[in-house]
Parts: structure tokens; C-alpha cells; sequence
């Protein structure tokens, strides 16, 4: 006899656990109440110990699956099990399909126990595959531009749907109004679930209007989608619903999501959901501001000396995150945070240095190293902080410190041939400042049209602590030094 | 060690950790061997029944489990100090207290599977149900206290005119609370009312040096003993690890109360061996080496010491066998405990149901039935 153990609820309402490490392995006799797995769930690092006796038949989940509450396990052969002959089992008998484990029709010492080999984490499993790192197969080669040397810079973005794309309902004069939620109790609700109906799509006929029994199974004889009164709208799929059960077709792949990936998401999820965010953009003309920085790339080439340490290279973007954190001091706000305290009262904390965070697509996934203190860097300073930045990223080295308490974060999605978008802004901070691509493109000119080395900023703000007019200055003060880059005097 | 307010000062103490007797008492007099043997059978029990719950917990058999290990000698010795008569309002952790008085060890499990709002009868064993809101039983054990006297003064009145024997046996009350809960309002308020009407009432603070994850010291500038005194009636400080001295120090604060010398605060120096509850992690948030110092003041072990020179490995034997059948029959009569019916509630609040609790039943059944397809 098999028997199955599936993962509790191992803290009053917790959803889902990791497996950090099996105590056990398929073939290993197991005896009640020993460790089986050290699992982590949201409230602590608990062992759970086996509620069987028996020998261990297959263990259903590998180190590092963040599994749901429910899932299996592991499946033990328990002291009743039937002789290992394979004849004769009943289906109920039948084990269930390891993840890792071995036949019990395996006489001892026959095949050793087969591991499913391991996935790096944070990774599809397309992308393991092939060669390479799904960042590499991700990132298409940036073209050369001035801003290359940060092509591991990522978007912190959701990139603007282009006009033609866009999802939303279009509000046309046929739209139905409005409907009021049906009415109904639980128990018809479970009906029409369990039927699959669709509750607003059922005529009611019960007491003030509510939808009886007989109601929902009318409606499941005649087929709910008929019976819509807007057939134009597809049915909704709402998850939990009965949908899934109902779907015929195959399920894709679940891909979990932990760490890096994890954090990222859940960040994400608190801005979009708390932080009351806009996006003001503004093209710029950055051909004067790339000049200079090729003519002192070629000065600094030119003075280098063999054997001398090499002055930090100035590059575009580290001009421009100088324009970005000096013109923080003539716009504060830009450079502050949101607080709620438990009683519902705020405050916008004003922050007194600037700790820039630089968005940096990593192999294990998107982080934000930050550069402490920004604010008090020499613009050469700045850039040598920027490539050491880069390069810890890269190489996955960042210490975790450096990972927190980014004040405000520029994103480079330029280099993904992104012209501009609207990011969202970090909890905690105000701003987020966004660079497009540079392209080379026809421009008006001292009255003339020509070819200049044009690109977009955009700055999301938290609309709390920023309104439009305040974020549009902000934008303007940095554009304005991108322009002219001789401005970056007046700043700071 | 790093918390608590005064981390050599154990209390009152009449066992070493080696097992020693402290010089000056013949400790064997207090208890006695059998006593003590006693004493260490139902400690031993506690534990293998408090990790076979654990263990339920870990399986998804129980919601939640608050384990006691570490604070079995502080149970042990005070329930043990305590007399039939004597009314225990324990807090939430007090298992082995429950188990000793003797409720039947998985009727603590059913509240902690969640099948059941309390649990037990509090007048089966003079031991009320589980206080899970900090401190309130403080309140309640001050009000019990309260009847207490007034039965004293007018209970042979109302026996004579019941017509009943009179002659009860006097008695008091024991609560339990932990060193959380002594920053509570409610806790607060009970020592001042008891002190007010000389209530017959043992507080018993075990202080595991834990609430939660906020050590005692930052809850008290001074020991937890001496805040009796600024409430007006004494307070000691006894080595919880100590099941001796526990007895003691419990018998004697009872026996006060029993005779109209009102309250005592007792404050069991002891630590939680384990998390505050299943749901807890505290390598989170206890320093290292915290644990190693109080495993050499195990309670148990204490115990083993002292009975080793006059208890053989046969009786040593027998008591783990004892505890560990314990814990399996506790294991199967949990998983064999029945779900109740949907609608026991209606049977567990009132007395005589009315007519409309009669028809809410009613109601509720169809409603329930309509469910069916």
C-alpha cells in the first residue's frame, strides 16, 4: 500500500512552502515522526517529520520547488504494502508517478536512484536548453552608441503599448450597461460553479430577485453562453471559477518564481498597486553632450600612459546621471519618499543625499544596485562608480547592502532599441528616470532641418508627492544640461 | 546569556543543575523520593506528548501547537502544589499542567485541531478552559478568587439553608500567565484588584524570557517578581528549571492564599525551549549559544541526576516506555477524532434551547441541506 503526504498548512494560512532540503531519499526506510524535508514557508524553517512508517517510494518535488499547500510530497510504501511482484496490484495500489524515485519492482541494489538534474533557478526551461543565459538570448546586441558600455542596463519598464495595440474596451455606444452582480446564495453559487453556468447569464425567478436552484440547472440544460444577453462578450474566465476544469485544452508549463525574480515581482506589484504613478517624457538633443564626451575619451586615450592606472571613462550615461542627481538640488522633492503611518496620516520624507539606483539586468534577474551618496560625486567619480557598479552586477558580486536604499533609480531601456517608456516607480522612492535610445534622426537645427543624435527621457513620478508641473521641471532641468552641456555649471 | 534582567539570578533553588541538593535543604524532606519520581513520570510525559503534538502539527493533524518544552518542571511542581479543590486558570501553554490535573491528553489537541471553540468542562478538573486573548484569565481567576471568599463567609449560611452539608474544604485559585502577558492592562488590573480584596489567588508567571521575539528585559527594568511589592503583596522569584523549588515556593504561596493571606506573584525563571508556537522561527531572532545554556539547565535532566542514585536503569526504562506509549496513543486518538457536526454550537451555549434557537436550528439544517444536489 502507497500512501501519499501532501504538504500542510504549516502556519495558520500560508499558501505555499520551498523545499530547502530532502532528509531522505527514495529506497530509505523511514520510521513515524522522522525529519523527512526542511521546508521554508513566509513565517519560518521548520523539518517535518514523516507520518508514516515505511520505505520512502518517491519523493514528488526537488530542492527548490516552491510548492503549493496540498502538493505531494512524497509517497511511502507503508508496512501493508503488497509483495514487490508486481502481479495482482489493484489500481488503487498503483504508485503514483515519482518526480524522483525508483520502481518498487527494482530489486535491491538494481538501478540507483535517478534525480531529475537541475534547473538553474530564475530560468524557463527553454532557455536552459540553449547556451548561454536567458539574459543573453533576451538582449538583442545594443547598436553602438555612446551609452554601450552599459548594454547590461535594463528596463525597469513596462514599454508604452504602441496606439494601433491598444486593448482598450472601446467604448462604442452598443457597450451593455453596467449589470448589477446576481443574487444568489452560496449554495446555488456552488451549483452553478460546480455546473459551470455562468450565474449572470441565468434568468432568476426565486424571491426578490434571486437566482433559485432550478434556475442554474435550466440554464446548464440549455447552455449558458446562449442564454447571454450581450453574446458578444466573450464569457469570463475567472481563475478559480470552474473555468479550468472545464478547459479541454492542454495546460502549459508553470515556471516558479523565487528570489531575484520573486522580489522584483513583488516590488513591482506594491507600486503598481499602491504608488499613484505618472509619466511625463521629453525628447532631447544630446549631439553636443555625445561630442564631449567622445572628445574626452580621446583626450583621456591620448594622455594615458603605459603602466598608469587609466582615468575613469566618462560616458554618456554617466553624464547623464550627473544631470539627473544635480538637478535634484533644485528640485528636492524629486528625491523624497511617501510615508503612511498606522494611524492613516503621511509625511513626504525629503531625503538629504541622494543614493542613485541604477536598474541592471543581472543573469539570476533584474536588481537595483545603488550608488550611496551620488550627489557628493565629481562627475569622473560618478562614472568610475557607475562601471564598478556594473561590473558587481554582472559578475553577480553586489553586495546585498548596496542592493537597498536607492532614494531615486534612472533605468536604461535605450539600449533594447526602446525609444521610451513608463516605469514604475519604486516604493519608497519618488522618481524614476527612464533613457530611450539615442538615434540618429532628422531634427530642426538652428532653423535648419539635420541630422542630429536625438533621445527621449521620461520621468515617473509618484503623483503624491509630485505633481505634473513639478515632475515636468525636474525633466526640463535635466534636458536642458543634456542640451547644453556647459549648464551642468549652473547646477548643484 | 543575553536577556532577562539579571541573568545569574535563578531564584529561589533547591536542586542544582548536576542534580545536587543546594546545602542548606534536605530536598528529599519537601517532596520526597516518591514525590519526585512522580514529579519526573509526568515531566517526561509532558515532553513526549508536547513533541508527538508538535510532530501532528508538522503533518497538517493540527491548525497550530504551543510547545512547553523547557517549561515542564514550572508546570509540574506548581500543579502539583495545588489541591483538587484549588481552581486552575491556566493560559495557553500550560499542557502539562491540563494533562497532570487529569484532563485526558488529546482533549487539549481538539481545541488546536480546530474542532472545538473550548474543550473541556472546567468543572471536571477545576481547570478552566484555554485563555488565547494574553491576560484575561488573570481577570477571571481575581473574580473566581473573589467567589471564593464570599463562599467562605456565606456558604454555611447558604448550605444551611440548602439544607446541604456544609464544611468545604478551603480553597484557592492558581493562574498561570506568561512574562508577555505581565505587560498587559488586564494582568494589571487583576493584581490590583486582588490586592485590594486580599484575594486567595497564586499568580505563576513563567517567565521563558521570550514573548514571542521580545526578550524579558526589554519588558522589565526590574525582576518580574518585584512588581509584586508595588502592588502590595510578595512576590518571589524561583528557579523554574527547579521542580523542587517549584513545589516549594507554589505549595507555601497556596497555602497563604488558602488561609486569608492573600495573593502572591510567583515568577518562574525558565525558558522556551522551542518557538512561541508552531507558526513561530526563533532562530530569527535568539542569539547563539542562548539555547546551549539553558539545554544544561534542562528540567528533565535535572531531575534524572538526582533520582540516579536511587533509581535503577529498569525504572529509568520503564518511564520512557511509559511516555512514549503515552505519545502514541495520544497520535491515534487525535487522528481518530471526529469532525463535529455542523451545528454542535447549538448544543454548547444554551442550557435549555429556547424556541428560537430551535427554529435557528431549523433553519440552519435546511439551509445546510439545500446544498445537496
Amino acid at each position: 500500500m502507497y500512501d501519499q503526504f501532501h504538504l500542510p498548512d504549516l502556519g495558520e494560512g500560508l499558501a505555499e512552502a520551498e523545499i530547502v532540503h530532502w532528509l531522505v531519499r527514495p529506497g530509505q526506510t523511514v520510521e513515524l515522526n522522522q525529519p523527512l524535508v526542511e521546508v521554508e514557508t513566509a513565517k519560518a524553517a521548520v523539518e517535518i517529520p514523516s507520518p508514516f512508517e515505511g520505505m520512502v517510494h518517491a519523493l514528488h518535488c526537488a530542492e527548490g520547488d516552491l510548492v503549493p499547500v496540498g502538493s505531494a510530497l512524497l509517497t511511502v510504501a507503508t508496512a501493508e504494502a503488497p509483495a514487490p511482484a508486481g502481479t495482482g496490484a489493484g489500481a488503487d495500489d498503483a504508485p503514483p508517478a515519482p518526480v524522483v524515485g525508483h520502481a518498487p519492482v527494482e530489486p535491491a541494489g538494481g538501478e540507483p536512484p535517478r534525480r531529475r538534474p537541475r534547473r538553474p533557478l530564475h530560468q524557463p526551461p527553454a532557455a536552459a536548453a540553449a547556451p548561454g543565459t536567458a539574459a543573453d538570448q533576451l538582449l538583442p546586441r545594443p547598436v553602438a552608441t555612446a551609452s554601450a558600455a552599459l548594454s547590461a542596463l535594463a528596463p525597469l519598464v513596462r514599454a508604452q503599448p504602441a496606439p494601433a495595440l491598444s486593448t482598450a474596451p472601446a467604448a462604442n455606444g452598443s457597450a451593455a450597461p453596467a449589470r448589477a452582480r446576481a443574487l444568489a446564495t452560496p449554495p446555488v453559487r456552488k451549483l452553478a460553479r460546480d455546473l459551470g453556468v455562468d450565474l449572470a447569464a441565468v434568468r432568476p425567478t426565486g424571491p426578490a430577485g434571486t437566482i433559485a436552484r432550478a434556475d442554474v440547472t435550466a440554464a446548464a440544460r440549455l447552455g449558458a453562453p446562449e442564454s447571454r444577453p450581450d453574446a458578444g462578450e466573450a464569457p469570463p474566465q475567472r481563475a478559480g471559477d470552474g473555468g479550468a476544469e472545464l478547459s479541454s485544452a492542454r495546460p502549459g508549463e508553470r515556471i516558479p518564481v523565487r528570489g531575484v525574480a520573486r522580489q522584483m515581482a513583488l516590488a513591482m506589484e506594491r507600486s503598481a498597486f499602491t504608488v499613484p504613478q505618472a509619466t511625463v517624457h521629453r525628447t532631447v538633443d544630446v549631439t553636443a553632450m555625445l561630442a564631449l564626451v567622445a572628445r574626452w575619451r580621446a583626450e583621456n586615450e591620448a594622455a594615458a600612459r603605459p603602466g598608469a592606472a587609466a582615468a575613469p571613462r566618462v560616458t554618456a550615461l554617466a553624464f547623464i546621471a550627473r544631470a539627473v542627481v544635480a538637478a535634484l538640488a533644485a528640485h528636492p522633492m524629486a528625491n523624497a519618499r511617501w510615508l503612511t503611518s498606522a494611524d492613516g496620516s503621511s509625511e513626504i520624507e525629503v531625503f538629504a543625499a541622494v543614493n542613485l539606483g541604477v536598474a541592471v539586468a543581472a543573469d539570476r534577474g533584474l536588481i537595483v544596485p545603488i550608488i550611496p551618496d551620488a550627489g557628493s560625486l565629481s562627475l569622473p567619480a560618478l562614472a568610475g562608480a557607475l562601471a564598478e557598479l556594473v561590473a558587481e552586477a554582472r559578475a553577480g558580486r553586489t553586495p546585498p547592502a548596496r542592493m537597498l536604499g536607492a532614494t531615486i533609480t534612472v533605468s536604461n531601456v535605450g539600449v533594447f532599441g526602446v525609444d521610451s517608456a513608463a516605469g514604475l516607480v519604486r516604493e519608497g522612492e519618488a522618481a524614476l528616470v527612464v533613457l530611450g535610445a539615442i538615434r540618429e534622426t532628422p531634427a530642426v537645427w538652428e532653423g535648419q532641418v539635420q541630422v542630429r543624435k536625438v533621445m527621449t527621457i521620461s520621468v515617473s513620478f509618484d503623483h503624491r508627492i509630485l505633481d505634473g508641473e513639478a515632475a515636468a521641471r525636474y525633466l526640463g532641468e535635466i534636458a536642458a544640461v543634456l542640451a547644453d552641456p556647459p549648464r551642468l555649471l549652473l547646477l548643484g | 546569556m543575553s536577556s532577562g534582567d539579571s541573568s545569574d539570578d535563578y531564584g529561589v533553588r533547591l536542586l542544582n543543575p548536576d542534580g545536587s541538593a543546594c546545602e542548606h535543604v534536605d530536598f528529599l524532606a519537601l517532596l520526597g523520593v516518591e514525590g519526585l519520581k512522580g514529579c519526573y513520570g509526568a515531566m517526561l510525559r509532558a515532553r513526549h506528548l508536547d513533541e508527538a503534538a508538535t510532530a501532528l502539527q508538522r503533518q497538517g493533524e493540527l491548525v497550530l501547537w504551543i510547545p512547553l518544552r523547557g517549561q515542564e518542571a514550572a508546570q509540574i511542581g506548581s500543579v502539583r502544589a495545588a489541591s483538587p479543590a484549588d481552581f486552575i486558570f491556566p493560559s495557553y501553554r500550560e499542557h502539562a499542567v491540563a494533562w497532570d490535573r487529569g484532563l485526558p491528553a488529546v482533549e487539549v489537541l481538539r481545541l488546536l485541531r480546530g474542532i472545538t471553540h473550548g474543550g473541556w468542562d472546567p468543572a471536571a478538573h477545576n481547570l478552566a478552559n484555554y485563555a488565547l486573548v494574553l491576560a484575561s484569565q488573570t481577570l477571571h481567576a481575581v473574580g473566581y478568587a473573589l467567589g471564593l471568599q464570599l463562599d467562605a463567609q456565606l456558604g454555611p449560611r447558604l448550605d444551611a439553608q440548602a439544607g446541604v452539608p456544609g464544611g468545604q474544604e478551603p480553597a484557592a485559585v492558581l493562574v498561570y500567565l506568561g512574562d508577555g502577558a505581565m505587560s498587559q492592562g488586564d494582568a494589571n488590573e487583576a493584581f490590583v484588584w486582588a490586592a485590594s480584596f486580599n484575594a486567595p489567588v497564586v499568580f505563576f508567571c513563567q517567565n521563558n524570557q521570550w514573548a514571542i521575539s521580545t526578550p524579558a528585559a526589554r519588558q522589565s527594568r526590574v525582576p518580574l517578581a518585584a512588581r509584586a511589592a508595588g502592588f502590595g503583596f510578595p512576590g518571589v522569584r524561583v528557579d523554574g528549571n527547579d521542580v523542587v523549588a517549584v513545589h516549594s515556593v507554589t505549595s507555601s504561596a497556596l497555602a497563604r492564599a488558602r488561609v486569608g493571606e492573600g495573593p502572591t506573584l510567583i515568577e518562574a525563571y525558565t525558558y522556551r525551549m522551542g518557538p512561541h508556537t508552531t507558526s513561530d522561527d526563533p532562530t530569527r531572532y535568539q542569539p547563539a549559544g542562548e539555547v546551549d545554556h539553558w539545554r544544561a539547565l534542562d528540567p528533565i535532566d535535572r531531575v534524572e541526576r538526582a533520582l540516579a542514585p536511587v533509581c535503577d536503569a529498569a525504572w529509568f526504562g520503564e518511564q520512557r516506555a511509559e511516555a512514549e506509549a503515552a505519545a502514541a496513543r495520544l497520535r491515534t486518538e487525535t487522528l481518530a477524532l471526529p469532525d463535529p457536526p455542523p451545528d454542535a454550537f447549538f448544543d454548547e451555549v444554551l442550557v435549555t434551547e429556547t424556541e428560537e434557537a430551535r427554529a435557528q436550528r431549523a433553519s440552519f439544517r435546511e439551509y445546510r441541506e439545500s446544498f445537496q444536489v
